[in-house]
């Protein structure tokens, strides 16, 4: 059992003092920004990058598995009393969660979404300590065109299963891929798509594009909004546990949620979202009795595990392929590069301190987590009443402290700001930001495997679906293109944005 | 989402247009990389797959999808997108994120400092430029309680330089403060 002594060698790294530390911050951070609306995971491990250079990997990779943790259980928060979804993963929660908060049942919806988050974290962590060692294991026998074949699944499933439009998806996705070839080919030394600007010769930063993207970006949306929006923050009333009927109704969807959540993150499939929706219409069908639509609590506990087990899901190709599913993975991915460390196969072997110390660390994160939830959810909720002109201000203020503190140039500063405005018009006009994250991270290694598949091959493109596993990749991403149009009612709960519960309780009652 | 204007009905054309300009603006982008990608040297290294190989399939590509996109928006509209593009006209005060842009450009540089002509012009330093920004920035968000904001600039932006330059080793600018301190 090399996954249990891996294991044991993990708690005891994970356990010392400044480990532990080191994973409170991480998750008090992963609240806060979690339970803040319109700032994630994602940006909050970009604005960090630059800061890692101070701390040992270990530490910084606690920190950042923290906060991945700790977003997905603070953006319940702001589901359920704001009924505004932080990320498109808990639009469901926001569904049943803000009835249940109207009626005065909001501490039994969060104290739900809490356990929920933990009993789905702890299986998939299970899961994780079990399953990735094997993958890894297989993975051995992955060739380049096999990788090439991943991150064309990963490209395909991110675009096509996420958002509305597979269209918008696409052009996300390539002007991604653009920002990602932008410099010196490292391979022949040739400067590709500079526009003749020197300060490009060394490629766009990934922090300068993320950052744009998610706080620039997201500030500006909102500046152009604010006159017109007004937000309703239902305060928590009562009691902030389930009663002994709710968590008998509340148990069996957490784990049939973790169920779904898990392989579906899991698999190079993309995200959190699918398993949300498909929890929900599952609960539905199997408690026809439970108040739909008036605050059943089902609807909540379930798709909350399947967003947290499908979040942890995620973790699996990640660490054993090196393939991220999700824009938060992706940056975690340039976390790992900044080390020199290569997530794959070989990361089990050669650094098996790191990678125990991190998933040991997600157990001991998802107890934290449970502890910062449900006794002090009410400091959390009070973090929602924060002005919205300050919260942006400081947005904005920590943006450029965060590119700044990267190169420390003015350019840097003024090109993220320029990506900024590109992030508010897709914002604007519902394009994803996701695949543009993927395809500038992916891209520069997507490009490097095919050279290295056609090498192999002496330029015989009929590798790729000669290889037998590259042929199945590939076959299933061009299953995950055309699926959504052959079942137009999978589309129906897939699709569809904050109004998307509407699609999902229209195809459940049909 | 209720307004459901009859097809090609003068309503939704307007609100097709700014579908329609970022539609233009991305054929633009992908004829631009198109372009660079031609004038990339053929310098083959070790692999049959050539530096422009990509460049070139990234931007034919995106070229199409910003004719499909276009299309959608003219010949073959997308309802689903006119009637987000009508909301957004209806909820948008385009005056907020002009001015946050502005003042964001205004920041940077006060930050940093430019140069003109050769000649260096120091900026005002990380901790005046903050706290100027965040009251100005909140102002403009619709902020009404000048003296909290400038108040929490103050104390944000020195938590924030002293955190960075003393424990994390970062290098802020200290600006004119230097002269002071």
């Amino acid at each position: 059992m090399e996954a249990l002594g891996g294991l044991a060698g993990g708690f005891a790294t994970a356990l010392r003092p400044e480990y532990l530390l080191f994973a409170a911050i991480g998750v008090t951070l992963g609240t806060l920004v979690g339970v803040l609306p319109g700032i994630g995971p994602a940006l909050t491990v970009a604005l960090l990058l630059p800061l890692t250079h101070q701390f040992d990997p270990i530490g910084a990779f606690i920190m950042f598995a923290g906060i991945y943790y700790g977003g997905m259980y603070g953006g319940s928060t702001t589901s359920i009393l704001l009924n505004t979804p932080g990320e498109s993963a808990s639009v469901v929660t926001t569904i049943e969660g803000f009835q249940m908060a109207k009626q005065g049942r909001g501490g039994a919806a969060l104290a739900t979404a809490a356990v929920g988050s933990f009993v789905a974290g702890t299986i998939s962590t299970l899961a994780i300590t079990f399953l990735a060692p094997l993958i890894a294991r297989v993975a051995l026998v992955f060739q380049p065109a096999d990788y090439f074949a991943l991150m064309v699944l990963a490209f395909v499933s991110v675009t096509a299963l996420i958002g509305r439009s597979l269209l918008r998806g696409l052009i996300s996705l390539f002007v991604g891929l653009f920002i990602g070839l932008i410099g010196i080919d490292v391979q022949t030394g040739q400067v590709r798509l500079t526009f003749g600007v020197p300060q490009l010769l060394n490629g766009l930063d990934i922090v300068v594009v993320a950052v744009g993207l998610f706080a620039v970006g997201e500030a500006l949306y909102v500046a152009s909004r604010l006159r017109h929006a007004s937000e309703e923050i239902v305060p928590v009333r009562g009691r902030l546990l389930m009663s002994g009927d709710e968590l008998r109704r509340s148990w069996k969807p957490w784990l049939r949620g973790s169920a779904i959540g898990f392989p579906i993150g899991a698999l190079p499939a993309g995200g959190a979202e699918i398993p949300t929706f498909l929890s929900y219409t599952l609960e539905r069908r199997l408690n026809r009795r439970a108040p739909w639509g008036k605050g059943a609590i089902e609807g909540v506990a379930g798709p909350e595990a399947a967003n947290n087990a499908a979040f942890s899901g995620v973790l699996v190709p990640l660490l054993t392929l090196g393939i991220p599913t999700s824009a938060t993975a992706a940056i975690l991915l340039v976390a790992f590069q900044i080390y020199n460390l290569q997530p794959g196969p070989l990361l089990f072997a050669n650094s098996p301190e790191l990678v125990w110390a991190l998933i040991a660390s997600l157990y001991i994160g998802n107890v934290m987590l449970l502890v910062l939830n449900l006794p002090l959810i009410r400091i959390w909720v009070r973090i929602l009443a924060i002005p919205r002109p300050l919260l942006y201000a400081a947005i904005l203020v920590f943006a450029t402290l965060g590119v700044y503190s990267v190169a420390n140039s003015l350019i840097d500063v003024l090109v993220m700001y320029v990506i900024g405005v590109v992030g508010f018009f897709m914002r604007r006009y519902d394009f994803p930001v996701g695949p543009m994250i993927l395809g500038v991270i992916l891209g520069p290694l997507m490009e490097t495997q095919f050279r290295r598949a056609l090498q192999i091959s002496q330029g015989d493109l009929s590798i790729f679906v000669t290889r037998p596993i590259s042929l199945v990749i590939l076959l299933l991403a061009a299953a995950a293109v055309v699926l959504p149009y052959l079942l137009p009612r999978v589309v129906a709960h897939l699709r569809g944005e904050r109004g998307g519960g509407r699609f999902v309780i229209e195809a459940a009652e049909d | 989402m209720e307004e459901t204007t009859p097809r090609a009905s003068p309503a939704r054309a307007r609100s097709l247009l700014g579908p329609r300009l970022v539609g233009a603006a991305l054929v633009v982008l992908g004829a631009l990389i198109l372009w660079q990608a031609l004038q990339i040297g053929q310098v083959r290294g070790f692999s049959p797959v050539g530096p422009s190989i990509f460049p070139l399939a990234i931007g034919g590509i995106l070229l199409l999808l910003a004719a499909a996109f276009l299309a959608r928006t003219t010949i073959l509209p997308d309802d689903d997108l006119a009637a987000r593009a009508a909301d957004e006209e209806r909820a948008t005060h385009w005056p907020t994120p002009l001015v946050v842009a502005v003042l964001l450009v205004a920041y940077a540089v006060a930050l940093d400092g430019m140069r003109l002509d050769e000649i260096r012009v120091p900026g005002l330093g990380y901790v005046i430029a903050t706290a100027l920004f965040v009251p100005a920035a909140a102002r403009v968000l619709g902020s009404r309680a000048l003296l909290r904001d400038a108040l929490i600039g103050v104390v944000l932006a020195s938590v924030v330089y002293f955190t960075f330059t003393e424990y994390l080793g970062v290098n802020l600018p200290a600006g004119i403060l230097d002269l002071v301190l």
